[in-house]
């Protein structure tokens, strides 16, 4: 099987996230961009790297992947209660 | 190695060391004042009986090979400079030994009466016991540069001893100036050092022990250093921190101020040992000295000079401690004439005769004092000879012997020495030590008859004799005083004579000279019972105000010190160093200044942190790219 349109789709996916989660406002949606620039690098280890070693590392990423999504989504929960917003240019707390 | 080995070396030495340890770590509360004591003199006592042991087998060698040493280990090795912790015992060592522990012996003993009830006796019995040490390491020294390890110990147990009540502060300032005007002679005697061993180094004879010292200082006689002669150089170099530790014009000012410390310190550092370091080391190094005729010449004029200076000043003090000073100034520049003139056997008698009847007269001030409950003003005294009769009695055995009665022990010694300058030193010298003699024989009857003799002019009636502790020691030394000089004057001198080179000569003239100075003795103590009565006394005290004062200031050598040296050097420290330097480079620039850098950095760059967190994502990612970049 040739690899390379599923590595384009992989960068192409990672881009997207990438600018997706630099643009957009809401933790959430930057939470989701992450989990969209992690699956474009799933996506690039399933197609480049050695089979089938690299079917098994894509499955545990998924766990990964969950367990960072549900560590995230509480995190998210937590500041949504401390500041009642979801908004990341209005949370800046840490400003020096 | 020349010399034989001889293990007994060190049990001269480590006693007092030891007794320092246990008395300066088990102190007041393990050991208790009277155990401190017994340890301190036990102790020294120990180490005379080693040093007496050494001196007895030293004796039955011939007296060409009279030489016992004994290597610790390699103290430094560097490149072609070895220096061994070496030890020696000859003829000059075992002299000095004797006369170290044998005083030391004494004085620790008066001391136990003389300190009781003090609250810092087993401090003082360490200090002492260290001081002893170090001493002893001084004239036992194979080389010069274990002696320096000496010279600088018993400096700072002399610095430790003047500033013993260093509660107050006048007394703690008193050892200030002793170890700072000590450290300006080290200064030359540290250079002198390094210029001998350098010049050595450079003639490919790098060894610096005293043997191999003596064999190749002729080598050094044709090398120049700055524009002279090189022994001559290394010579003045030394002999300048040899005034500074004797107590010699121009760093005489010291040892008055010393007289701070308690009296038996005064007897045993301040008269009897550590101030003669300088004239060991110049008897001991006396073949530098031989090849150099012009350090010699300053030797002798110097001596001359504080011999005479030194005498006028004493002839006017109030303090009983003071006369005793400033006659031991006087007395030590006598045995550097005695050096100046190429006599070091002469001036190691004198050393002697000087160690016992100026220990004892340092004693039986010191009685007296105690005696009068601290009172060391002369005029408050008078008439003691009857509260105080023991007392009286041996101390006019010292009083005599320093005059230089005939048959007494400093009769002997500065006979000797006056003669040796005679024939090398010339008439002027001559004449100066002559009238000094004079002088010497004036200011010790003038303290005698302050103190004991007349009518008592104040609470003299409260003084009580002393205990058997300080009178039996001062008569073990009022013995010496009379007849030390007759025992020794020839032994002695033949005994030195392989170590310290020159002996004893028939000068024609020697009974003439001997007569002269005898005379100017006894004048000088008939004068001082005819001026010390009140008419006179007064009459002298109209004419000659101005020399009166000049003399009782001491010359105004500390105001001129002041005003040429310590002003600028305050001056300099305070304003320069301090505020410039300290305050302002170091603190301000420096310090300061690091930590101002440092807020001002934080304070421009805290704007990155502006808490936004595209902002940071941001960066995180063109960070990213740019190390991708890097690595593709």
């Amino acid at each position: 099987m040739n690899a390379y349109p599923l590595a384009a789709i992989s960068y192409a996916l990672f881009a997207l996230a990438a600018a997706g989660f630099l643009t957009c406002g809401s933790l959430v949606r930057m939470l989701m961009f992450l989990e969209l620039m992690l699956n474009a690098a799933n996506i690039a280890i399933v197609a480049l790297g050695p089979q089938p070693a690299s079917q098994a590392y894509a499955l545990m990423l998924f766990a990964v992947a969950a367990a960072e999504a549900g560590v995230g989504l509480a995190l998210i929960i937590a500041m949504a209660s401390a500041f009642k917003t979801l908004e990341a240019e209005n949370i800046k707390d840490l400003k020096g | 190695m020349e010399g034989n080995y001889y293990p007994l070396l060190k049990w001269i030495l480590l006693p007092p060391l030891a007794g320092f340890i246990a008395n300066g770590l088990g102190g007041k509360k393990f050991l208790g004042e009277k155990a401190g004591g017994i340890i301190g003199s036990a102790a020294i006592f120990v180490s005379l009986v080693f040093a007496a042991l050494s001196f007895s087998d030293l004796l039955n060698l011939p007296a060409d090979h009279r030489l016992l040493r004994d290597t610790f280990y390699t103290w430094i090795s560097a490149g072609s400079f070895f220096v061994d912790a070496a030890f020696r015992f000859d003829p000059l060592s075992a002299v000095m030994a004797l006369i170290i522990t044998g005083v030391s012996l004494l004085i620790h003993i008066y001391s136990t009466g003389y300190m009781k009830g003090d609250a810092g006796c087993n401090r003082y019995f360490a200090y002492l016991n260290l001081f002893v040490f170090f001493m002893l390491v001084l004239v036992l020294a194979d080389n010069p540069l274990v002696m320096f390890v000496g010279w600088e110990g018993v400096g700072l147990c002399s610095y430790l001893l003047i500033g013993f009540w260093y509660e107050d502060p006048e007394k703690a300032s008193a050892g200030k100036k002793a170890f700072i005007t000590n450290r300006v002679g080290d200064a030359g005697f540290l250079l002198g050092l390094m210029l001998l061993f350098s010049l050595l180094a450079a003639a490919g004879a790098p060894a610096m022990d005293f043997a191999s010292l003596e064999k190749n200082a002729p080598l050094l006689a044709s090398a120049t250093a700055l524009g002279m002669a090189a022994p001559t150089l290394i010579c003045l170099l030394l002999f300048f921190g040899a005034t500074g530790k004797s107590a010699q014009f121009p760093l005489h000012v010291w040892l008055p101020d010393a007289m701070a410390g308690p009296t038996p310190v005064s007897a045993l550092i301040h008269a009897a040992t550590m101030v003669t370091a300088g004239v060991y080391m110049l008897a001991r190094l006396h073949f530098l000295y031989e090849l150099a005729p012009k350090a010699l010449e300053v030797v002798l004029l110097t001596g001359c000079f504080t011999a005479f200076f030194a005498a006028v000043i004493a002839l006017l003090q109030k303090d009983i401690k003071k006369v005793l000073a400033y006659s031991t100034v006087s007395q030590l520049g006598y045995m550097f004439m005695a050096a100046g003139a190429g006599a070091f056997s002469a001036s190691v008698f004198h050393l002697a005769t000087h160690a016992f009847f100026k220990a004892l007269l340092f004693l039986g001030a010191g009685s007296v004092i105690h005696g009068m409950r601290g009172e060391q003003d002369m005029f408050k005294m008078g008439g003691l000879r009857n509260y105080m009769p023991h007392t009286f009695l041996l101390m006019a055995a010292g009083w005599l012997a320093i005059s230089g009665v005939p048959g007494l022990s400093g009769f002997y010694s500065k006979d000797l020495i006056l003669e040796k300058v005679f024939e090398h030193g010339g008439r002027w010298v001559w004449a100066a030590g002559v009238l000094t003699a004079g002088l010497t024989a004036f200011y010790t009857t003038r303290l005698v008859i302050l103190t004991f003799l007349r009518q008592p002019r104040t609470s003299s009636s409260h003084a009580h004799e002393s205990p058997l502790s300080m009178t039996l020691p001062m008569a073990a030394l009022a013995v010496l005083a009379l007849g030390g000089g007759f025992l020794l004057k020839d032994s002695l001198l033949v005994f030195l004579e392989p170590a310290a080179g020159v002996g004893a000569g028939i000068n024609p003239h020697a009974t003439l000279l001997m007569a002269v100075s005898t005379g100017a003795g006894l004048s000088g103590i008939a004068a001082a019972f005819l001026l010390t009565l009140p008419g006179p006394a007064a009459f002298l005290k109209l004419t000659l105000a101005p020399a009166h004062a000049l003399a009782f200031n001491k010359f105004y050598v500390d105001e001129i010190y002041g005003l040429l040296a310590v002003r600028p050097l305050k001056f300099i420290s305070g304003k320069l160093l301090f505020k410039l330097l300290d305050a302002g480079l170091i603190d301000g620039v420096m310090v300061n200044g690091t930590a101002q850098a440092f807020y001002k950095a934080a304070s421009s760059l805290r704007r990155i942190q502006n808490g936004r967190l595209d902002h940071y994502a941001l960066i995180f990612t063109l960070g990213v790219a740019v190390m991708l970049y890097w690595i593709i």
